[in-house]
């Protein structure tokens, strides 16, 4: 990140955001990638709401288009991929709007994100401390004494042992869990409103990722942060969040409370996750899923993209996109099986 | 060691004392690990189990010879395999068999599916002619579940899935006693990993092969073990039959590793426990328990003296003088007290 | 990666776009005539001298340097030899040596790099220090040197270019077979019970020999300037064989003079050869690139 000179209206602290307000609104999101034959819709109308200080998981198995959901969010895709349609509401801002000069001052202080690999994500010729205390130079107009100050500050805060002297390490000295811990710590040194991490646990061992949870949820209690937690492992959904929205295949299919959904998971998809899930702690015999993996037809589907491996398939799942409904207050469902009428 | 001579006879697989070590430069030495005792009875599935670091990897690795070990026994069928030249080991290959963790980094780019399984049974010449080669490699693309048309397809033109089984397939065809699998489901998706699971149960009966699953995710150890070894910095710190090693584990570092698994269901309550500080290097492995910095229970005696495994019952084993129930090391002269047991893992609640 | 983010999004800009585009579109048009060239090139190599009515060799005092017409389309030189007769010859000749220097370099180079890599131990440090000797000279100064040692003729000329190449080859190969050595998929091959030797030949050199292939093509073209350039100095191929070398040393007593044909067709025709190897050679490591 380049040192930019950002105007007084970014360094004063962000609005004071009320526990309930709606922070991010995600309205009708379609994004496609390029394919064989013309252009794949990986994200096809899709909506959520996240409000402040919540805790929202995004989850799916891969090809669902949930990291595609959140680079959009952060206005981070990369060409060839393109929003078609759709709006991302954000503070009542559409950031699909903005331009590039004005995102630059929203990333990194009102929104950010954790991506998987903590090495790549960090600058492997910068030192640590040098890198954490470079966000508050940019994002706090601070002076390098003092930026640097606070950054060892946020570096003892994620629990890096022995602060001072990890300041002057480099990213390669790091282990997968250190590394992921300065990370936080850039990432959370601005207290943005909505921090999204992206699978943040993906190849680090267990007992470290209980650590790197635990301080996610840390911070983001402490510092009032809304999150988008994206992953494919139920149990840390069901540990972490409070409302949890699944994907398939570019759809959403269900939304709602994290306890709700699973006491009653309504859509067929997410039934057949639950009972396939395996449990560390109780030996269930799971059930087989029907053949693992979102085909690639599904893409294809204009009507529910998840007919071709649901076991309760009607006719009228492959001739029509089911609509949205609530089951409860909160928890919604795309399935034709709750339509009414 | 409570070890029958009968067992000793019927085990298919025998580690005795494994120490490997790589030599990274003049000064450092990696001690991957140190002195691994294992045991397999035929068609037995054992899970191996621990996090990065801890040597299970290495360890699988040594049994198939990909690594030479430094010091101790491996014996197959009563065979001492560690000690033969490898070319006197390669016609044993075919009864050892490895399925490596990352599909596409385990098949070779420029092979098609065929071409790949095709090899094991030229090294072994178990066909003679090129009909018969055909049958068995369709009959075990079949028993993987694997589309036939798949056969003529590149690596890259199949899902993570179907690379895996490809994977598995390639290590069955040559109808094995021992398959090592290195974390065969982990980098694939959660609900892919049990179609792959299953079918290794599935093969596993149908073939009454023996089993040997190295993994860090202990959810699948659980479903599809027998068994289970758990690994800490090149040791084995705990051993026994899975239902007491998840439900009424012993070792403190096993406890704070299951502890730390998030569980599917926002009811659960649990007390995690959480490990301070890192585990020692590798290349400075401690004098006494390994895992003597990080216990909360530890005292002077644990970092002095090396924790063996000891027996529990049933077939338990745990290398923690505490966890075994046992007097202190030294209070049987008479120099401390004796410390009372740690708390059982408490149960998670649904 | 927040920060290639924000780099990207720089594109944008219209300019940056057609620029893109336009140099695409320049890339494409260069690799069609460099093919365009070097297959010219064999063609003519190979039918043009059976169809041209003059002989090389054949000199004619009475038509001494006569400037290009419909008689002789490129003239004649200072014996009276038709030049576009030698300069097809010419072709011919360098082709021959330059595949053969290739192949040569080529085909034992990569056998000596990927059995070398793959081995290691000794056998790899002394295939490497063989290969800094040959390589702490300039490749033409080595052919030189052994040229001059040898003696003048083809045969040696081509073992001359040749050993100057063929460390090159070693090293690259001997590379890729170093990374691809530790790759899961020869992991793989050795616990199914393949025997080293089938592992090497089967499983890994294909996978070693890309960069190679794409020197290989490159190197066909710095053959034909190596030759050149010997026989040019005097060593290697001597006049009055037709070689675009000699044509050029020839042809270079008249640079200040009239007779600028005897000069220019030759260092052309060079210069069309190298330029067309190296467009495809810079098309099959797109290519591969793009593969991977």
């Amino acid at each position: 990140m380049a040192a930019k000179r950002l105007d007084k209206l970014t360094r004063q602290a962000p609005r004071p955001m009320g526990a309930d307000q709606e922070l991010l609104r995600v309205e009708r999101l379609s994004i496609s990638f390029p394919g064989r034959d013309g252009r794949v819709p990986v994200v096809d109308d899709v909506s959520f709401d996240i409000r402040a200080e919540e805790a929202v998981g995004l989850v799916g198995e891969s090809g669902s288009g949930k990291t595609v959901t959140a680079l959009a969010i952060m206005r981070l895709s990369r060409r060839p991929t393109q929003v078609d349609q759709g709006q991302i509401w954000f503070r009542g801002e559409n950031l699909l709007s903005k331009t590039e000069r004005q995102l630059c001052r929203i990333r990194g202080r009102f929104m950010s994100m954790i991506f998987q690999t903590p090495r790549s994500s960090l600058n492997p010729l910068m030192r640590v401390g040098d890198q954490v205390a470079r966000v508050f130079q940019i994002q706090q107009g601070l002076g390098r004494e003092q930026a640097r100050g606070k950054a060892q500050e946020m570096l003892r805060l994620v629990g890096i042992p022995e602060a001072a002297r990890h300041m002057r390490s480099y990213p390669h000295r790091l282990s997968g869990g250190m590394s992921q811990r300065i990370l936080i710590a850039m990432m959370v040194a601005c207290e943005p409103n909505l921090l999204i991490a992206d699978e943040p646990t993906t190849g680090l061992d267990v007992t470290v990722q209980a650590q790197v949870f635990e301080l996610i949820k840390r911070m983001q209690q402490s510092h009032h942060m809304a999150m988008l937690l994206i992953t494919h492992d139920l149990g840390v959904i069901a540990e972490l969040c409070e409302r949890m929205v699944v994907m398939y295949a570019g759809h959403v299919m269900e939304t709602g409370p994290v306890d709700r959904v699973f006491e009653n998971p309504c859509h067929p998809y997410m039934r057949m996750l639950l009972q396939s899930v395996l449990r560390v702690d109780q030996k269930i015999e799971a059930s087989l899923p029907s053949r693992g993996g979102i085909e690639e037809v599904a893409y294809t589907l204009t009507a529910c993209r998840f007919a071709p491996r649901c076991p309760a398939a009607m006719d009228i799942c492959w001739a029509r996109k089911p609509a949205t409904v609530a089951v409860e207050p909160g928890h919604t469902v795309m399935c034709h099986l709750y339509a009414a009428g | 060691m409570l070890r029958g001579n009968e067992r000793m006879d019927r085990s298919i697989l025998r580690i005795q004392g494994l120490h490997k070590q790589f030599r990274v430069d003049r000064a450092t030495t990696v001690h991957a690990v140190n002195g691994v005792d294992l045991d397999l009875a035929p068609r037995e599935t054992v899970g191996l189990v621990g996090e990065s670091g801890c040597g299970k990897s290495t360890t699988a690795r040594c049994i198939v010879r990909l690594e030479e070990i430094t010091r101790g026994r491996i014996l197959f069928r009563g065979q001492e395999i560690n000690a033969m030249s490898l070319r006197q080991f390669r016609p044993m290959r075919r009864w050892i068999q490895m399925v490596f963790q990352d599909s596409m980094m385990s098949l070779n780019p420029r092979l098609t599916v065929y071409q790949t399984l095709r090899e094991p049974l030229l090294a072994h010449r178990m066909t003679r002619t090129r009909q018969e080669m055909d049958e068995r490699i369709e009959e075990i693309t079949r028993q993987v579940n694997l589309e036939l048309k798949y056969l003529s397809s590149n690596p890259r033109q199949l899902s993570g899935g179907q690379r895996q089984r490809v994977g598995i397939a390639r290590a069955l065809i040559t109808n094995p006693e021992l398959v090592v699998l290195d974390e065969p489901v982990s980098s694939l998706d959660m609900s892919i990993r049990i179609h792959i699971i299953d079918l290794l149960r599935r093969l596993q009966e149908q073939m009454g092969v023996t089993i040997l699953f190295i993994s860090h995710d202990l959810s699948t150890v659980r479903y599809l073990c027998q068994r289970v070894l758990v690994m800490y910095l090149g040791r084995v710190v705990e051993m026994g039959p899975v239902e007491e090693i998840f439900d009424q584990s012993l070792h403190f570092y096993t406890q704070a590793l299951l502890s730390a698994i998030p569980i599917p269901d926002p009811k659960a309550r649990r007390q995690r426990i959480m490990l301070a500080g890192e585990p020692p290097s590798l290349t400075k492995p401690p004098r006494g328990c390994v895992f003597a910095n990080r216990c909360q229970f530890a005292v002077q005696a644990c970092r002095e003296v090396e924790q063996d495994l000891l027996p529990v019952g049933n077939g338990h084993f745990v290398a923690c003088w505490l966890a075994a129930g046992l007097p202190h090391p030294q209070a049987t002269i008479g120099l401390l007290p004796i410390a009372n047991k740690p708390p059982h893992k408490d149960e998670s609640h649904g | 990666m927040a920060t290639t983010g924000l780099l990207q999004t720089r594109d944008h800009r219209v300019r940056s776009r057609l620029l893109q585009g336009g140099r695409q579109v320049l890339r494409q048009k260069l690799f069609y005539l460099s093919l365009f060239l070097v297959v010219g090139l064999v063609l003519s190599a190979v039918f043009a001298p059976a169809l041209v009515p003059y002989q090389p060799l054949k000199t004619n005092p009475e038509a001494v340097f006569q400037a290009p017409s419909r008689a002789h389309w490129f003239g004649t030189d200072q014996y009276g030899r038709d030049m576009f007769a030698r300069l097809v010859h010419a072709a011919r000749l360098d082709l021959i040596i330059s595949f053969s220097v290739v192949g040569l370099a080529f085909a034992l180079g990569s056998l000596v790099g990927a059995i070398s890599g793959f081995v290691g131990g000794l056998v790899d440090d002394l295939v490497m220090r063989i290969a800094d000797i040959l390589q702490s000279f300039p490749a033409f100064i080595l052919a030189m040197g052994m040229t001059a040692v040898l003696g003048n003729s083809i045969g040696n000329v081509i073992l001359a270019i040749g050993a100057a190449y063929t460390p090159y080859f070693v090293r690259l190969t001997r590379g890729e077979m170093l990374k691809v050595r530790q790759m899961e998929y020869a992991d793989a091959a050795r616990c199914a019970g393949v025997s080293p030797w089938r592992t090497l030949y089967y499983h890994l050199l294909p996978n070693c020999i890309t960069p190679s292939l794409v020197q290989a093509a490159l190197a066909l073209g710095w053959a034909i300037l190596d030759t050149a350039g010997l026989a040019f100095l005097g060593l290697g191929i001597c006049p009055p064989t037709a070689e675009w070398g000699v044509m050029v040393s020839d042809g270079a007593k008249n640079i200040l003079g009239v007779e600028w044909w005897t000069w220019f067709f030759p260092g052309l025709a060079i210069f069309l050869a190298v330029f067309g190897f190296n467009g495809v050679a810079e098309m099959l490591r797109a290519r591969v690139l793009r593969e991977e």
